[in-house]
Order: C-alpha cells, then sequence, then structure tokens
C-alpha cells in the first residue's frame, strides 16, 4: 500500500464519520434532523436486518435499542462496580461513581486511571499532571500539547506513557521523575501497556507494531503490518493484542507472532475491547447509515456474534471491570447503551450530562476508562 | 468536473468527490511535506494531518478559490512546525530503530541542498520553485511581508549556491 492510499483511507474515514455541517440555525433544528436521519437508520438497519441470517437477533436487539423511550431519563447508577471516567472535550473530564454520583474533575483535555484507579494522569494544553479524585493535583509537569496519557505498573512502580505532538512516545514514573523519550515517531494509534510484562509497552511505527521496554529501550519483537493502525487492544493477560485498522482487526500474540485476521464484509472497524479475563473481542463496526457491535472469540475463528446494532455511529466501547456489562456511546441517539449477554439497558440524555464541543460528530472518550472494582 | 463540483460534492458528503479532491492534491502535498521536513514518515503524516485539518474545515472553505494554496498553508506550516520542533528534540532522543522508508526525493542534488536550509528558508524555496507559487501568493500563506519571503528566497538561493 503506497503513502497515498494508506492516507487516502485514513481520510475517508474520518470523513464517514464527520456528519454535515447543520443548516443556519438553532441547535434544536440540528437536533431535528439527527432524529430524522437516526429514523431513516433505523429502517435501513432494521430492513438489512431481516435479509442476513443473523437477522432475528439483531433485528430484536434494533427494536428494543430504537425504543428510545425506554431508555433512563438520567445515568442514576453504573451497572457494576468500578468508576468510570468521561472526557468531553466541551466540558472536561468527569468521574463517575458506581452510585451514578457524576463529579467533573476539571478542564482536561484528557485523563486516563491509574492502575490501581487511586489516581487520574490528565493533559492539559501546556501540562502533563496526575491527580487523586478530591483532593487535587500530586505533581505536573509542563508538557505542551501532550496527549493520550496511558499509566501502568503495580502499586509501587508505575510508569506513565504519553504522546508528543510530533507523535514522539515519552515515558514518565508514575511520581513524575525519569521522563525520556521511548520511540522518535509513533503512529495514530495510542500506546498500550503490556499487562503481562511490566513497563513494556506497544506502540505503532513505520509500518510495524512495537512492543518495547520502556526503560530499557530494548525492543522486544517488532511485528510488521500492512495497514494504518488506529488503536491497540490487549487481552488482560498479556496474550493477544489486536491491532486494529479500517478494514482489518489482526490479533498478534504476546510474542508477535499474527494468531488471526479479522474482516469485516461492510463497513469499517471504529473500536475494539477484549472483554477483561477472556479473549473475546468486541468490535464496533460501522456501515453506511448503521453500526454494530459484535464479539468474537478471538482464539476461535468463526465464532463472532452480533450483540447490538443501531442506526448511526457508535462512539466508545468500554467493559466493566469484571467483564460483566460492555457499554456503547451511542451520540446519534444520544444515548449510553449497557449490553450483557442478551440484556440491554439504555440511559438518555446523555450530551446534557456530558455536554460534548458543539462541533460535529464529537464524541465522549469513555474506552478504557472504566475502572477498578473497588 | 472539476475541482469546485469536487467540492460541492464532498461538502454535500460524496466520498467519490472527496476522493477526486484528495488524489488531486495528495503528490504536491506530501513532497511539499517532504522537501521542507525531509523525513518521509514525517511527510507522510503532515500530509495526512493536513488532508483531515482541511476536511474539518471543508464547510468554511470559501470555494471560489482554490483548494491547493488553502492546502499548502495547512502543510507548509505544519512542516515547520514538525522541523523546528524536531531540532529542539534532536538531543535527547534515544533514537529510533527504524529507517524511514524511501521518499519522493529529487535525484539531481537538490534535495541534499534544500535539506540543509533552516525551515523557515526551506519553506519558501519549496513553495517558489516547487509548488511554483508566486512571492505574493507565498506571502499570503504564510502571512509574511513580502519583502521578507523575497529575502528569504534570496538567501535560501545563495546558500544552495555555496560550494560545499
Amino acid at each position: 500500500m503506497t503513502p497515498e492510499d494508506r492516507a487516502w483511507e485514513v481520510v475517508r474515514r474520518a470523513f464517514e464519520e464527520r456528519t454535515p455541517a447543520p443548516a443556519r440555525g438553532a441547535k434544536g433544528a440540528s437536533n431535528r434532523l439527527l432524529l430524522a436521519l437516526a429514523a431513516a437508520g433505523a429502517a435501513a438497519a432494521v430492513a438489512v436486518a431481516v435479509i442476513t441470517p443473523p437477522g432475528h437477533a439483531v433485528l430484536e436487539r434494533v427494536r428494543r435499542a430504537v425504543g428510545i423511550e425506554q431508555a433512563a431519563p438520567e445515568l442514576v447508577e453504573l451497572p457494576a462496580r468500578g468508576r468510570l471516567l468521561v472526557v468531553s472535550a466541551g466540558s472536561g473530564v468527569w468521574v463517575v461513581d458506581a452510585d451514578g454520583l457524576r463529579r467533573r474533575l476539571g478542564a482536561y483535555d484528557d485523563a486516563m486511571w491509574s492502575p490501581h484507579g487511586l489516581y487520574v494522569v490528565a493533559t492539559t494544553p501546556t501540562q502533563l499532571l496526575t491527580l487523586q479524585v478530591g483532593r487535587g493535583i500530586r505533581w505536573s509537569l509542563p508538557r505542551r500539547g501532550a496527549s493520550r496519557p496511558r499509566w501502568e505498573g503495580t502499586i509501587t512502580d508505575t510508569r506513565i506513557a504519553y504522546l508528543t505532538p510530533g507523535g514522539a512516545l515519552r515515558v514518565v514514573a508514575g511520581d513524575g521523575t525519569g521522563d525520556h523519550l521511548l520511540a522518535r515517531r509513533t503512529g495514530a494509534a495510542p500506546p498500550a501497556w503490556d499487562p503481562g510484562r511490566l513497563h513494556t509497552i506497544a506502540y505503532a511505527s513505520g509500518g510495524a507494531v512495537v512492543l518495547r521496554e520502556a526503560d530499557t529501550g530494548t525492543i522486544v519483537w517488532r511485528a510488521p503490518v500492512a495497514f494504518t493502525p488506529t488503536s491497540l487492544a490487549w487481552s488482560s493477560d498479556g496474550r493477544l493484542l489486536a491491532v486494529v485498522s479500517a478494514h482489518r482487526v489482526l490479533v498478534l500474540g504476546g510474542d508477535g507472532t499474527v494468531r488471526r485476521t479479522i474482516t469485516t464484509p461492510a463497513g469499517t472497524f471504529r473500536s475494539a475491547a477484549f472483554r477483561p479475563r477472556t479473549h473475546e473481542l468486541a468490535l464496533s463496526v460501522r456501515d453506511r447509515s448503521s453500526s454494530d457491535i459484535s464479539l468474537a472469540r478471538a482464539d476461535r475463528p468463526g465464532s463472532s456474534r452480533v450483540l447490538f446494532a443501531g442506526p448511526g455511529t457508535f462512539g466508545d466501547i468500554v467493559w466493566a471491570p469484571d467483564g460483566s456489562w460492555l457499554l456503547v456511546d451511542w451520540p446519534t441517539a444520544n444515548q449510553w447503551v449497557f449490553l450483557r449477554g442478551g440484556r440491554v439497558r439504555a440511559v438518555s440524555n446523555i450530551e446534557e450530562q456530558f455536554p460534548r464541543p458543539d462541533r460535529p460528530g464529537a464524541t465522549l472518550q469513555i474506552a478504557e476508562r472504566w475502572c477498578c472494582g473497588s | 468536473m472539476g475541482e469546485r463540483a469536487w467540492i460541492r460534492g464532498a461538502r454535500r458528503g460524496s466520498v467519490e468527490d472527496l476522493e477526486q479532491l484528495f488524489r488531486a492534491h495528495w503528490p504536491r502535498a506530501y513532497r511539499a511535506a517532504y522537501l521542507v521536513t525531509g523525513d518521509a514518515a514525517a511527510a507522510e503524516d503532515i500530509a495526512q494531518e493536513s488532508f483531515l485539518a482541511a476536511i474539518r474545515n471543508l464547510d468554511r472553505f470559501d470555494r471560489r478559490r482554490p483548494f491547493g494554496p488553502w492546502l499548502h498553508r495547512i502543510v507548509v506550516n505544519r512542516a515547520i512546525d514538525y522541523t523546528r520542533a524536531r531540532h529542539l528534540r534532536a538531543e535527547v532522543e534515544l533514537g529510533d530503530v527504524h529507517a524511514a522508508p524511501a521518499g519522493p526525493e529529487p535525484d539531481d542534488g537538490t534535495f541534499e541542498r534544500i535539506v540543509g536550509l533552516s525551515p523557515e528558508h526551506r519553506a519558501v524555496v519549496v513553495l517558489r520553485y516547487v509548488l511554483e507559487y508566486t512571492p505574493g501568493e507565498i506571502a499570503e500563506l504564510l502571512d509574511l511581508p513580502r519583502g521578507t519571503v523575497n529575502s528569504r528566497l534570496r538567501r535560501g538561493l545563495d546558500r544552495m549556491r555555496e560550494p560545499e
């Protein structure tokens, strides 16, 4: 694939995710348009469901999902233990407790939990900082444009990885010391710490996925990939790494060898997340007018099944820490949908609870941010 | 169909029209980014990000104006930013083991001479002699006084002529 073709894939994908700018007028008008589009999309999704093999299951779930009026009007609790970080470019970072208590942490651009959920690492346009919920900032580093922070480690020895505006990958210890450059250039996919090896991180760079020790810089392995990864997701045991791109998900073993390739006959992969303590991979796929969530057993080809489908676009997905529920952000419907087997719980008015930026296609970030069952 | 029709189609959501626009402008955008950064991988990212930025703002684009200068403004400014940042980071880098892929390098020695210039001089030389903008257009693209553009062009060319 040439640089031009690679770039076109990314541009096309971004374009398809972009919704047309609202017509001149009030926000209400654009909301009406959105609802109309959603209804049209729902009809299309139902039609597709009828004529495809998994149709009955999908149809049932689509019908239930379209019953938006049955959704709870407000998030009053999370269906599983743990706390959820919600990053909105419009209103900053929020923490949601299991009992539904919602607190705004501050006007940060991004945030992620520490490995045991005791602290949060956050970024502002000029700083990388860590803080304790309700107790304020622990330390900060002046770092212009730091992004995509990811925190890992044991209870006493942690590392934080983050990206710079030029795409460099840097690592700093959890106490703010030892900041150093690990890789000069990485791709668009956020780096992902290997849960099976301490202080070892995977990132995309130069047509490959690289696993590297953060302290020594030693490269553990390097797996060439013939596409541009958009995200990386480890299974919680560190044995599998899903390398997600628009049209293919490559599942690598913990040693960097290819275990499986997952493709989609139509649409593009948006995101993927391993269910904790399993090798089941939730996949979000966006088609022309609808999206679906399927669950594939990464070590058993042909076992994929559709969990949920709906018109429009799905945003981030995230598993509960115990793997019981999968949360799907559904901006088209202004809803969050919690899935467990055949059970569906929906919460409406998400935009009102976590204001999104006033621009087309804006989504919330919740992926990897439902942490720790305490 | 011409560029205006592609932009009109893209604004309505046509992927086909967007692809025509992308394919028509990618080679020059990539080449400009490469000549300013001297790094094929960075050029790919910069050209790609510039297209993404342009698409995000497509609804605000004045379609009576040509698309190329608008895109090149984004590309060249990002390429200059990248090159400056790379110089700042250079002494703390651990170094990456991956070689950059082969780039669209001119084969007459021009490339080596261009990358020997500062990012600011590189940008005006690339815009003038590779993308063939006039000094007045370059001044508008980079928000510079025309006199500054002319002096950077003059100094840039002088340095490129200096024996190594």
